[in-house]
C-alpha cells in the first residue's frame, strides 16, 4: 500500500485538472473517464517512484498525457465518424459546447496529438517548458521549439479562420 | 507577430477548453471528513474487478450476514438516516457518482469496539456504503474474491484510539496489518471486522493489509 495519506493526497489535489486535461484531450467523456482510472490505477503501481520525483503533479500529468496519446493514435478515425454523428444529432448544443468543438477543429487540423497536449499543458494547465520535457522525454530547448511552432500554426490559423 | 502575442492568442484560443467539465474516478468516494469531528477516514480498496449484475444481485450479495430480509436491528435512526442524506450529492452532478442510499435496505454488520453501529447500505448505483453510526461513511464498489475487504481507518487525534473496520466477502476470516510496531491480526465475525487502538497510536503508521481466506490462502489488499 502506498503511504495512504501522501498518495491520497496528490490524487485529491490532481483529480480535478487532470480529469479535466483528458476531457481537452479526447473529447468522448466516457473514454476520458475510462482513462482518468488507467492514470490513477499506473500511478498508484508506480507509486514508489513518486520518492524520487521532483514535482510529483508534472509527473501524474504525464501518466494521463501519454495515455491520452496512446488512445488517441488507436482511435483516431473512429473517433472522427463518431463525432461527426454526435454533432448532427445535437442541433441544440449550448454554445460553449460548440465553441469547444470549433476550437478542438481547430486544434487537431493544426496541430498533432503530441503538439495539442505540449500547448494544453502548456497554457491551460501551467507546466513550463522544464516540467514539459521532463513529462515527454526532451530538452526544455526542443520543448520550447514545439510550442513555438504551434503558437504560430495557431495564431496563422486562426487568423485565416476569422 | 511576437512570441509573448502569440502566446496571449492561444490562450484566448483556449479559453473556452478550460471550461469543461472535467471527469472523475468511477467507483470511490476515498474521503469523507465529517462537519462535526475532524476525521480522516482512509478507504483502502483492492483493484476493482466488473461484477455481471443479474437480476438478483445487490451490491450487499457476497456478504453473507447481510443478505436476509430486513430485521429489527437493520432499522436505522433518524439520526443517523440524516447523515448519509446529507453526505448524498445533488442528484444528477458530476460529483454524484455514488447515488441514492437505499436505507430501508441497509443492513446492521457489527459495532466498534466504542459501541457505535456499523451498517451494509447499497445505494442505487451499485455502489457498497459501510456506515458508522454519525460517524463516517465509505463508499465503494461491490465485493467480490478480487476485491474481498473495504478497510476504513479513523485517525481523529490525540487522545483518541484509532479504529479500523470494514466488510468482507464471506470466505475471509481474518485481517492482519501493523500499527507502528505492534501487529494485529482482527477476526471476521458475520463478514464484519473491528479494532480499536491506543490513544497513543493517532498517528501511527498502518502497514498494508493481509486478507486471510478459510483455505489458508492469503494476500495483500491494494
Amino acid at each position: 500500500m502506498a503511504r495512504g495519506v501522501d498518495f491520497e493526497a496528490l490524487f485529491v489535489q490532481t483529480e480535478y485538472s487532470i480529469g479535466k486535461f483528458l476531457v481537452q484531450m479526447v473529447r468522448d467523456r466516457q473514454l476520458a473517464e475510462d482513462l482518468l482510472q488507467d492514470v490513477f490505477h499506473d500511478a498508484f503501481r508506480g507509486r514508489k517512484q513518486l520518492a524520487s520525483v521532483e514535482n510529483p503533479t508534472a509527473w501524474l500529468f504525464g501518466i494521463a498525457r501519454n495515455h491520452a496519446l496512446k488512445t488517441l493514435r488507436r482511435q483516431r478515425r473512429l473517433r472522427r465518424a463518431l463525432e461527426v454523428l454526435a454533432r448532427r444529432r445535437s442541433p441544440d448544443q449550448g454554445e460553449l459546447e460548440r465553441d469547444i468543438v470549433v476550437i478542438r477543429d481547430l486544434l487537431e487540423r493544426h496541430l498533432d496529438a503530441d503538439d495539442r497536449a505540449l500547448v494544453l499543458l502548456r497554457y491551460l494547465h501551467g507546466f513550463e517548458a522544464v516540467e514539459l520535457a521532463a513529462m515527454t522525454g526532451r530538452s526544455p530547448a526542443a520543448v520550447r521549439q514545439r510550442l513555438s511552432r504551434a503558437r504560430h500554426a495557431l495564431a496563422v490559423a486562426s487568423e485565416i479562420d476569422r | 507577430m511576437n512570441a509573448s502575442r502569440e502566446s496571449e492568442l492561444v490562450r484566448s484560443i483556449l479559453a473556452p477548453l478550460d471550461r469543461v467539465e472535467p471527469v472523475q474516478r468511477k467507483s470511490v468516494r476515498r474521503r469523507r471528513v465529517t462537519s462535526m469531528l475532524t476525521l480522516v477516514v482512509l478507504l483502502l480498496a483492492a483493484t476493482a474487478v466488473s461484477v455481471a449484475i443479474g437480476a438478483s444481485w445487490s451490491p450487499l450479495s457476497g456478504i453473507g450476514a447481510a443478505d436476509h430480509p430486513a430485521r429489527a436491528t437493520d432499522k436505522m435512526s433518524p439520526a443517523v438516516a440524516a447523515q448519509l442524506q446529507s453526505d448524498e450529492a445533488p442528484s444528477g452532478t458530476h460529483a454524484d457518482s455514488i447515488g441514492k442510499r437505499l436505507i430501508d435496505r441497509a443492513r446492521l454488520l457489527g459495532a466498534l469496539p466504542s459501541g457505535r453501529q456499523v451498517y451494509a447500505v447499497p445505494s442505487a448505483d451499485g455502489k457498497l456504503c459501510i456506515v458508522v453510526a454519525l460517524l463516517a461513511e465509505s463508499c465503494s464498489d461491490a465485493l467480490t474474491r478480487a476485491r474481498p475487504i473495504t478497510f476504513a481507518i479513523a485517525q481523529i487525534g490525540p487522545g483518541v484510539p484509532p479504529a479500523v473496520w470494514g466488510a468482507t466477502t464471506d470466505d475471509v476470516v481474518s485481517v492482519s496489518f501493523s500499527i507502528g510496531a505492534e501487529s494485529v491480526t482482527v477476526p471476521v465475525r458475520d463478514n464484519f471486522f473491528a479494532w480499536e487502538g491506543l490513544p497513543a497510536q493517532f498517528q501511527s503508521r498502518i502497514s498494508p493489509v493481509t486478507v486471510t481466506f478459510a483455505d489458508g490462502s492469503t494476500e495483500i489488499a491494494q
